[in-house]
């Protein structure tokens, strides 16, 4: 104790009990809380009735030598080679409505619409769409490219390539929204200088647009890396149900098959945990090597609340 | 590609006076280009959901018979039957639980997010930061371990479990950016009452509350639309067929057909319309909040 007319330095505990509180409890017990048992439970035999039993390293032996987790594994590296079309693309589309090109708000709104539906809805669509006598092979029929009008739900080799354009049909709206609100914010008189200095547009593209926005492609990248990794799943699942065999099973969906289908929950979770650290690494040093966050405004004048 | 969106700039129109900022550019057939490549992508977002439509106003035999053309006259059979059959019972429950989630998650973020800028507490920064990280890593993996939570309270097959799960969802966000929208509250408006003695309580109520309805509408906004186009959890959660989401009720009825024939195909359609509706009204109403949800903590 310092003497009694001191300044208190905190809010009283009831206050902040009663207003973070809650919000702190749920996050606790619904995304620290799984994180914490996941890692003990990766360690263990679980079937998802009866309590794990502690079996040492057997989960990851078994990882390392499972041939469907390594497919699975390969099915969501395709989602990873189209990762630079999956930040370029939306990019570009930005760039070129910001240039007020006729139908400009249009064309931004229309690219959001996949992005407010639900994947389920997306991926039951396209299996409609897509279907043996789809609108897709009535349009390819139709002009006469019939030969290409093939079965593509159950093609085994385009199935993952279907699954992962879906996927990114379905979110590069949300890069054009991102890209032209940080777009919004260059300085005219940049492209002014660029243009008087006779750069074309790829030039001005290249040396204006790009370092300007710079900060929101590394959050662009990285929110495309953790989708790669955790959003296929409900496309796939509502789509071909990972099939036909496992070619469109990436690794989220591979999880959650083998906690619910398979009945193999402690296997799973011991994967989940894995690929959840790995992701969450890679986040945090993004945020250290990136600094632009924890800028946080804090004002801590006067008595607090 | 790059060859394609290089318009040529050596011609410069003067500016006409009626616009202001930006300039106009020259009509260069590279442009027209980049418009037609545009529409194209924008024809490939669109179409499908005109389709949709299309299919689920057509009588089954309307659509086997032409699949791509008008639901002329158009029909809301499909509609009756979805509704009378599960998929109403689905929608009501869809309403309920991420309506309740959605509420909850606005009035106990608005809490948290007040806490965190106008409280004091140790590692307050530090907590937030973790709070934005666990905003931004994937739940799809941890899906068994979360699960096991709501197992172990006893609330599966419970729509508390469903609504407490689909909170546990949202909370991150909802907290981080009602912090961030009160941080930028000039603090002039708070420091005034502060001095004249006002209670926590009046604060929140009285200052902080008024000043956030924007920022409610733009987190309920956000919130309701992740929530509503849920399937993983609610398919773990509620699956009695009468507890079913929307989501799940069509994901499901999709793969219990298994030899899909086309009939189905007008009835699957009105209830993805039914799901996919609620999302295109409320961006249609709140655009600009939508927006600046999605948006929100990319440009910090």
């Amino acid at each position: 104790m310092m003497g009694k007319r001191r300044m208190r330095k905190y809010s009283s505990i009831g206050t902040l009990a009663l207003f973070l509180g809650p919000s702190l409890l749920i996050i606790a017990l619904l995304r620290v809380w799984p994180v914490i048992q996941g890692a003990f439970i990766a360690f263990t035999q679980w079937d998802g009735i009866r309590p794990p039993v502690f079996n040492g390293l057997d989960n990851f032996t078994r990882m390392l030598s499972d041939p469907v987790l390594l497919t699975a594994l390969g099915n969501t590296g395709k989602i990873l080679i189209l990762a630079p079309v999956w930040i370029i693309l939306p990019l570009l589309l930005a760039a070129v409505i910001q240039d007020r090109i006729p139908g400009a708000s249009f064309f931004k709104i229309s690219y959001v619409l996949p992005v407010l539906v639900s994947p389920a809805v997306i991926g039951v669509l396209f299996v409609i769409i897509l279907g043996p006598d789809g609108p897709l092979n009535i349009v390819l029929r139709g002009i006469g490219l019939g030969a290409l009008a093939i079965n593509w739900t159950v093609d085994t080799t385009l199935v993952m390539w279907i699954v992962a354009g879906m996927l990114i049909w379905s979110t590069f709206g949300l890069g054009v929204l991102l890209f032209s609100a940080g777009l919004a914010s260059i300085d005219e008189s940049l492209y002014e200088a660029a243009r008087i200095d006779g750069a074309n547009w790829m030039q001005r593209f290249w040396y204006v647009t790009v370092p300007s926005v710079r900060g929101v492609i590394e959050y662009w990248t990285v929110m495309v890396v953790i989708m790669a990794f955790s959003s296929a799943i409900v496309l796939g699942y509502s789509f071909s149900q990972g099939g036909p065999g496992y070619a469109s099973t990436t690794v989220d969906l591979f999880i959650y098959n083998q906690a619910f289908r398979y009945g193999a929950p402690g296997y799973a979770t011991a994967i989940g945990i894995t690929l959840f650290l790995l992701i969450g690494i890679l986040l945090v040093i993004f945020l250290r090597v990136s600094r632009r966050r924890g800028e946080l405004m804090f004002d801590d004048s006067g008595t607090p609340l | 590609m790059t060859a394609l969106l290089t318009p040529d700039t050596a011609v410069e129109e003067p500016i006409p006076p009626h616009r202001r900022g930006r300039r106009r550019r020259p009509w260069s057939p590279t442009r027209w280009v980049v418009v037609v490549v545009c529409a194209a992508i924008a024809v490939s977002t669109i179409y499908p959901f005109v389709f949709m439509a299309f299919t689920s106003l057509k009588t089954s035999r309307d659509y086997v018979d032409n699949k791509l053309g008008l639901p002329i006259p158009p029909t809301f059979e499909n509609f009756v039957t979805a509704l009378t059959g599960n998929l109403g019972v689905s929608f009501v429950n869809s309403v309920i639980t991420v309506g309740a989630g959605t509420i909850l998650t606005v009035i106990l973020g608005c809490m948290g997010g007040f806490a965190f800028a106008f409280l004091r507490f140790p590692f307050r920064a530090g907590l937030l930061r973790l709070i934005m990280i666990i905003m931004v890593l994937p739940v799809t993996v941890l899906i068994p371990p979360i699960f096991k939570v709501i197992l172990d309270l006893g609330l599966v097959n419970t729509y508390p479990g469903l609504i407490l799960l689909y909170v546990g969802l949202s909370i991150p966000a909802g907290v981080y950016m009602m912090a961030t929208f009160f941080m930028a509250v000039p603090k002039e408006l708070v420091e005034s009452a502060r001095i004249d003695g006002a209670s926590p309580f009046r604060v929140f109520f009285n200052i902080a509350v008024p000043l956030a309805r924007p920022a409610f509408i733009t987190l309920g906004t956000f919130t309701f639309l992740g929530l509503w186009n849920e399937l993983l959890f609610a398919l773990l959660i509620m699956s009695s067929p009468e507890q079913r989401t929307l989501p799940v009720a069509i994901t499901l009825l999709r793969q219990s057909v298994q030899n899909p024939t086309l009939v189905q195909d007008a009835i699957i359609s009105a209830g993805l319309l039914m799901s996919a509706a609620l999302p295109f009204l409320l961006f249609i109403l709140f655009n600009r909040q939508i927006t600046q949800g999605m948006v929100a903590g990319a440009l910090k």
